[in-house]
């Protein structure tokens, strides 16, 4: 087990503009959407220095044999899964908390939109840390995509307690609620099945390109 | 008059300070408030449908209903109390299901629900299903509108339904879903009356069902 912390991240304007657009200008690729504004694109860089002040990333993670892992579909073709937890500081949403509380609903979204963006990319670098350090087992193996609990028909309450219990992720700061909730909510749980044989293209997919066309969080 | 264009420009731009300049300027000169108000609501309504079509960013919305917000906050103590409820578009009580503390979702309904001339009575998150119709009854609401962000606490929205079914009170009103895992499928299930991906789509399926 390894606890990491003060892990690099880059903010990207691109996803946190991407994070505050309507989704169906997204989804239509609408002819109408614009460039951001002066003034918006300035705010959201005022708003990043203040969230940069507030962000303390932390991670544990471990490496685990699969064979007794369940649901089996996740993991029949594992030999070794990594599972991890990162999160972006509790600091930061109770900023966002205060904001939205305060009225101040435009600051409000868009450090919510910063949030989630630091969030995916401290699991981005993790991901790159943890595939680093662990070359040796790594070697001659193929490697799935980050896959986490709701997603991969993987129920959440059944992922999040495999995790959780395997992890020690009171470590890091991050805890369970009773609805599986993970609080800091700014936080991400995942799993990266290591095999000769396993699926690589079981993991974060897009939308558009998953076969669960029921599933409950498609858009 | 300049001043109803200007009220627009205001609110389309998100200039809280105009918005609240023009608000008092309108009580200064003894205008009539409702025309006021009209230009406002209809500044508020473009807004939502420029976000809709891409042309805004969400902040720009909230920045709008913030506006709003604070230009009726002055022009509201006086409108007559007649006048208070013939704009009203109805009364709302929303809040995020206990066990789930996902909050912002909801908040941004809740402004645009506001803005647009709905009394909103907003109870937070991690509220009890009990609490929500406690305070339904109590305002004499006419839509609930209850919000769960994961598929482990939807189950909540379910026993909203339930609940109100026992107490035979299912009809007195609209029940609204929200929520990334909320599916029309779902809404279906459990007998819900509608569900929107975005404050400006619940916005409007809360008009037509107020119109119902």
């Amino acid at each position: 087990m390894k606890i990491l912390e003060h892990i690099g991240i880059s903010l990207d304007n691109q996803e946190i503009l991407q994070l505050l657009r309507s989704k169906n200008s997204s989804s239509q690729k609408s002819k109408k959407s614009k460039e951001p504004s002066p003034q918006l694109l300035e705010d959201i860089e005022s708003l990043k220095k203040e969230a940069l002040e507030l962000i303390e990333t932390k991670a544990i993670y471990d490496i685990f044999l699969s064979k007794d892992l369940q649901p089996r579909h996740l993991f029949d073709l594992s030999e070794k899964t990594i599972f991890a937890v990162c999160t972006v500081s509790k600091a930061l949403e109770d900023k966002i908390s205060g904001m939205m509380e305060k009225g101040e609903l435009a600051k409000g979204v868009i450090l919510d939109a910063i949030a989630s963006n630091a969030a995916e990319e401290t699991a981005s670098q993790l991901t790159k840390i943890i595939l680093e350090e662990n070359k040796e087992i790594l070697q001659e193996k193929m490697l799935t995509s980050r896959f986490s609990p709701g997603y991969c028909r993987w129920l959440v309450e059944e992922g999040q307690q495999l995790i959780f219990s395997l992890l020690p992720v009171e470590k890091i700061n991050v805890k369970l609620s009773p609805s599986f909730m993970m609080i800091p909510r700014k936080s991400i749980s995942f799993g990266i099945n290591i095999g000769k044989e396993v699926e690589e293209d079981l993991g974060i997919k897009e939308c558009d390109t998953c076969d669960l066309i029921d599933c409950n969080y498609r858009r | 008059m300049v001043i109803f264009d200007e009220c627009k420009k205001a609110i389309v731009r998100g200039d809280i300070e105009k918005a609240e300049e023009l608000a008092n300027q309108s009580l200064a000169d003894k205008l009539n408030l409702n025309t006021v108000v009209d230009a406002f609501s209809d500044a508020i309504r473009h807004v939502g449908n420029l976000f809709d079509e891409g042309e805004y960013f969400l902040p720009e919305l909230m920045r709008s209903a913030e506006a709003m917000k604070a230009a009726m906050a002055i022009l509201t103590p006086h409108l007559s109390s007649s006048e208070v409820e013939t704009r009203s578009l109805g009364t709302v009580v929303i809040g995020t299901i206990e066990g789930d503390i996902h909050d912002i979702g909801k908040t941004l309904v809740a402004a645009m629900l506001t803005a647009e001339g709905f009394e909103v009575h907003d109870l937070g998150a991690d509220v009890p299903v009990t609490t929500f119709i406690e305070k339904a009854l109590e305002v004499n609401a006419q839509l609930i509108c209850i919000s769960a962000l994961l598929t482990t606490t939807m189950v909540g929205q379910k026993k909203l339904i339930n609940q109100l079914v026992k107490q035979n009170i299912r009809d007195r009103f609209k029940v609204l879903l929200g929520g990334a895992p909320v599916s029309k499928n779902w809404v279906a299930e459990i007998g819900a009356d509608g569900t929107a991906e975005n404050a400006i789509s619940a916005v409007k399926l809360a008009k037509e069902l107020m119109e119902h």
